[in-house]
């Protein structure tokens, strides 16, 4: 029955919304919603995410975010930016070689 | 040279090793072979972990199916357990243990206010490290000394204005100079500047608690073992008409 399948996607949900199909179907349609809906933003979420942390790896060893990007893209190298950002948080040394082209690059080191 | 972040980088440089794989890596492994690489099985040479979907006609019913793995005789396949190196990670709630989080002290004698102040929200919200996780906690402990001697420029010495409703109560409203509090209660001018950078929700709370802040030059965290930034904050803080 319909009715059976909405209240077991309604599991875990607050007060009568568990409970009774009145109500339950209404969070339960809003929770599918939502699910779309960030289904396409989870990619937004954590594309901003890498890019915070690579920021902050960069800074670290005296570049921006901006000024990495644009070296990286001279230099052709295609890393995306999920893996740069574990580079960053993972193996420092590997990141910092990567810095340290694109200043020679620009010839800042 | 020292950079903004080096005491993030040699922290973290000693703790990197434990756990990381040695992957330097551009491209994900490949997850699950194309349809055309499944039917051909070079015996023993290589073992395809892991199912294969090959591709079926018809319109009805599914438009794959999954392939039995072709395993060679007397080979067992490990478990390699959960991917790590094809999620992003994130930490986890001990890694926001009180232990681990570092102690940081600022000489604020002779900094302009907003310029200092965005760098302290941003040690405080852990974004100056490469673990930077906005939703959790990760930041650092500052401790900010002769918070008495925060500069401003122009004419905000005598007009910038703070304000308060004391009692909550249309005209009770009290107001300030800047030279007026400072002279009265100077952390409260450092402390309101940071806060309003922090997020304000219950993690800037939780992060503003991280904030320490002295009049004078003496604090009580010496057993907590403060690092010195002052150098490279000061190098950070710059105005925009001294910028190269």
């Amino acid at each position: 029955m319909h009715k059976d399948k909405i209240l077991a996607m309604a599991k875990g949900f607050r007060g009568r919304a568990k409970n009774c199909i009145t109500v339950a179907r209404n969070r339960v349609e809003k929770a599918l919603q939502y699910a779309t809906r960030d289904r396409q933003q989870k990619k937004r979420d954590f594309r901003e995410l890498w890019i915070q942390r690579i920021n902050a790896g960069a800074r670290e060893h005296g570049l921006k975010y901006s000024e990495f990007i644009h070296g990286l893209k001279e230099e052709n190298i295609n890393m995306n930016r999920k893996m740069l950002s574990e580079l960053a948080m993972n193996e420092p040394y590997s990141f910092k070689a990567l810095v340290d082209q694109v200043k020679r690059m620009k010839g800042i080191l | 040279d020292p950079s903004f972040y080096s005491l993030a980088t040699m922290a973290f440089a000693m703790s990197a090793s434990a756990a990381s794989a040695s992957f330097v890596g551009s491209a994900p492994a490949a997850r699950g072979a194309s349809s055309a690489r499944a039917a051909s099985f070079n015996g023993g040479a290589s073992v395809r972990v892991g199912p294969v979907r090959l591709p079926v006609g018809g319109k009805r019913g599914a438009a794959t199916v999954t392939a039995k793995v072709m395993v060679p005789e007397g080979v067992t396949l490990e478990k390699m357990g959960k991917d790590i190196f094809n999620t992003t990670y994130y930490p986890k709630g001990e890694d926001t243990d009180n232990s681990r989080r570092p102690w940081v002290v600022i000489d604020a004698a002779g900094l302009r206010l907003g310029r200092l102040s965005t760098l302290v929200a941003t040690y405080l919200r852990g974004g100056n490290v490469a673990t930077h996780s906005p939703s959790m906690n990760m930041g650092t402990y500052v401790v900010i000394i002769n918070s008495e001697k925060v500069v401003v420029s122009g004419k905000k010495f005598e007009e910038k204005l703070y304000r308060r409703h004391e009692t909550g109560r249309p005209g009770s409203m009290k107001i300030e100079q800047f030279n007026m509090l400072q002279a009265r209660l100077p952390e409260r001018i450092v402390e309101r500047a940071v806060r309003g950078m922090l997020p304000k929700n219950r993690l800037g709370r939780e992060l503003f608690t991280q904030l320490k802040v002295y009049k004078g030059s003496e604090h009580p965290h010496a057993a907590q073992g403060p690092v010195d930034v002052t150098a490279e904050v000061k190098a950070n803080c710059y105005s925009s008409s001294m910028k190269k």
